[in-house]
């Protein structure tokens, strides 16, 4: 069909570089957050200043969540108890970072990844599981390119425990299990 | 075309559109962007604003305009003042979600003319870039420890699609490279490449293995508008009335690390409750053209599955056998999408809404797709993973 | 039960930049060489400060910007004793809402004066070294 391409004449005015009056404000005394961790976030940031990794569970539907919650979103009714999570599963999906935070240029690319945990005496499918994101440390470039690294068994590098703080970061990373 | 299920008091169509130039940095203030996408929606509707009952705004985080209550910021220049007005904002998905708030005020009778206007003005976040307004969407406590970029959890998700599915880079290159090169028939495009090819795309920055640079959608300023009417007064306004045949959204957890990545659950269920609403049972015949959500590549993909448009796995086939182009069977994105056009994170759902629009009526131009449009579907997603909003229209 | 209670974070962004937009930036523009404009509006006459690119009133377009006689009137005032972090401030300062005649809108600005008053005429006292932007008055003075 014929006719003008909408839009017709769209306006605005674009800029490159400010070389006009604007006003900047830099964001003076950042605003500092406090936030409550919760009942469920709480009891597992001290699970993991313990070297453990504390799930809730479900009984009616079965689930488990990590990390965890006080309540079951599906069933939406109050979890039935705590379970504790082996710190080893299987790398659902793996990235390498070549940039950080910032967008700056990494010295060296970083491998991160969710990580299917096991629980005893649970089995779970790819619809739900329990799982975290972190690091993951002993794959290379090529193991997440060619995709070797799905399903790859990993277990968590716990900080000693004096240097953990009740934080996720009190696990380094997840290491490739050898061979 | 009477639909099922549903039963509400009045037909609703879009009966006009206006939209701005879409660049990563532009001069006009937030207010004046929300004008002059209104000013041109009222403008092509023959409309002045004393002639509009409800105003609705539709605006990403605050945070970055820099402007605190963002939709009341807005509402001037959105012409809300003295009117009831509100703003809705569910992340990206507010693109698609406007129109389907402004939808409820005219199905229930209660506005007869509504103006829609999404906005976004992430220039204003400077320092050190728009990009780390991101920062405050991971869970504070067991995800933004590990100091995460944004572009990880679609790289995680990329990669897992790409397991499942078998897929390579090559056939997702293929899509920045369609909506890219669809970019330069649109007028607001930030982005037109007409000569990129799947060689530029493989070669750009690698970010996070597998994203690269020309995976990604620009952070843009723009602003958008729409005028719904309800059934008299939209025929009174013109001949050619698109109306909202379905509306569908669906929320799904913030907990991402516990479900699948490589199917988007609630884009299905959102387009479900759309597809129901408007009589569709086979969308991949019913629907004549698609505008899903890309703000990256393989998101188009994503997305079409999703909707239904394609089986599961089977999108990039569909790319790769040109069903998806302007001159296919199933044309996707022939604006241009986020990946050409640029992506003002709330506009650029509403955008997709305007092509819709366009090419129902025939307005297109240089993008009107080849086989005859009855029936449009625009598609926006938003937040951690989470939000999918679906609206089909037609005549 | 033991429990970490809280979690210590902080907001990110360093720096917002805000555009005026073109007709903010032509009025920003007046301000640097000392002169005082609000933005007229073709259809219906009005002026408006601070300008934007569009007339509030008839939703139209707004391109122009008029000369306004640098004198205006206490609107409404209040006194500041505190500064931005609750500590007292050396010498209480006044702001106040400062009205143009014929002109809709007005501006926000410090009053230097030990008697504010609600109508009180006042003048820019204007800096020597100005960059184009709402400061370039120092304060308002009486007139």
């Amino acid at each position: 069909m014929t006719g003008p391409t909408k839009p017709i004449n769209p306006r605005g005015t674009k800029y490159d570089r400010v070389e006009f009056p604007v006003f900047e404000f830099p964001v003076i005394g950042k605003a500092r957050y406090n936030y409550t961790t919760g009942e469920a976030l709480g009891r597992f940031l001290a699970g993991l200043k313990e070297g453990k990794i504390l799930g809730t569970y479900c009984n009616k539907c079965g689930r488990v969540f990590v990390p965890p919650r006080m309540y079951c979103s599906y069933c939406f009714r109050e979890v039935d108890g705590w379970v504790e999570a082996r710190d080893e599963g299987v790398v659902i999906t793996a990235v390498m970072s070549y940039i950080s935070a910032t967008r700056a240029r990494l010295e060296r690319p970083v491998a991160v990844g969710v990580i299917k945990l096991d629980v005893p005496g649970y089995q779970f499918d790819d619809h739900f599981f329990p799982g975290l994101m972190h690091y993951i440390c002993g794959a290379s470039e090529d193991d997440v390119k060619s995709m070797r690294i799905f399903g790859a068994r990993v277990k968590a590098r716990w900080k000693p425990p004096e240097q953990r703080t009740g934080s996720i970061t009190d696990i380094e990373c997840f290491e490739v299990a050898g061979p | 075309m009477t639909s099922r299920n549903i039963n509400f008091k009045h037909r609703v169509a879009v009966v006009s559109a206006g939209m701005t130039l879409f660049r990563s940095k532009m001069l006009e203030t937030p207010q004046e962007l929300a004008w002059l996408a209104a000013r041109q929606a009222l403008d092509e509707a023959g409309l002045t604003l004393k002639d509009i009952d409800c105003v609705v705004i539709g605006s990403a985080p605050d945070a970055f305009d820099g402007v605190h209550m963002k939709g009341e910021y807005l509402a001037e220049g959105a012409g809300g003042i003295h009117k009831p007005t509100i703003r809705v904002y569910v992340g990206g998905a507010t693109g698609v979600f406007v129109p389907i708030a402004a939808w409820w005020h005219v199905a229930s009778g209660l506005c007869k003319k509504v103006l829609v206007v999404a906005e976004e003005k992430m220039s204003h976040a400077a320092k050190p870039h728009p990009q780390y307004v991101f920062r405050y969407i991971w869970d504070p406590i067991v995800e933004k420890p590990l100091n995460p970029n944004l572009i990880w959890i679609f790289a995680m998700e990329m990669h897992r699609y790409m397991y499942k599915c078998g897929v390579k880079k090559e056939d997702i290159a293929l899509v920045s490279v369609k909506n890219k090169r669809n970019a330069c028939g649109h007028p607001s495009a930030q982005l037109c490449m007409p000569n990129i090819t799947v060689d530029d795309v493989l070669k750009s920055e690698v970010l996070v293995w597998p994203v690269q640079l020309l995976d990604i959608s620009p952070t843009s300023d723009g602003a958008v508008a729409l005028v719904l009417a309800s059934e008299e007064e939209a025929r009174r306004i013109t001949d050619t009335p698109v109306w909202i045949k379905g509306v569908g959204w669906t929320l799904d957890t913030t907990h991402w690390t516990n479900r699948d990545l490589a199917y988007p659950e609630y884009v299905r269920r959102a387009a479900e409750m759309a597809y129901r609403m408007a009589g569709i049972d086979n969308p991949r015949k019913q629907i004549d053209v698609a505008e899903p959500y890309d703000p990256f590549d393989y998101k188009e993909l994503h997305h079409m599955e999703g909707l239904g448009l394609a089986r599961k796995c089977e999108a990039p086939v569909l790319t790769r056998e040109g069903v998806t182009q302007r001159d296919g069977d199933l044309p996707i994105n022939p604006s241009g999408g986020l990946l050409g056009v640029g992506n003002p994170i709330a506009a650029a759902g509403l955008m997709k809404v305007a092509e819709i629009f366009w090419q129902v009526r025939g307005e297109a131009g240089a993008r009107q797709v080849k086989k005859p449009v009855y029936t449009g579907l625009a598609q926006a997603w938003g937040d951690l993973m989470q939000a999918g909003t679906v609206i089909v229209m037609g005549i | 039960m033991r429990r970490v209670k809280y979690f210590p974070e902080v907001m990110e962004i360093e720096a917002y930049v805000y555009t005026a937009g073109p007709v903010g930036t032509k009025w920003l523009e007046a301000l640097k060489s000392g002169r005082l404009t609000a933005a007229y509006c073709p259809r219906c006459g009005r002026l408006y400060m601070p300008p934007k690119m569009y007339c509030p009133h008839d939703f139209q377009e707004v391109t122009e910007l008029r000369e306004v006689a640098p004198l205006g009137v206490v609107e409404t005032y209040t006194v500041i004793h505190r500064d931005f972090y609750g500590e007292p401030l050396k010498e209480p300062r006044v702001l106040a809402f400062i009205k143009f005649p014929g002109v809709e809108g007005g501006l926000i600005h410090y009053v230097k004066t030990d008697r504010p008053r609600v109508g009180m005429k006042v003048r820019p006292r204007w800096r020597a070294e100005r960059r184009g932007l709402v400061t370039d008055i120092e304060y308002f003075e009486e007139a």
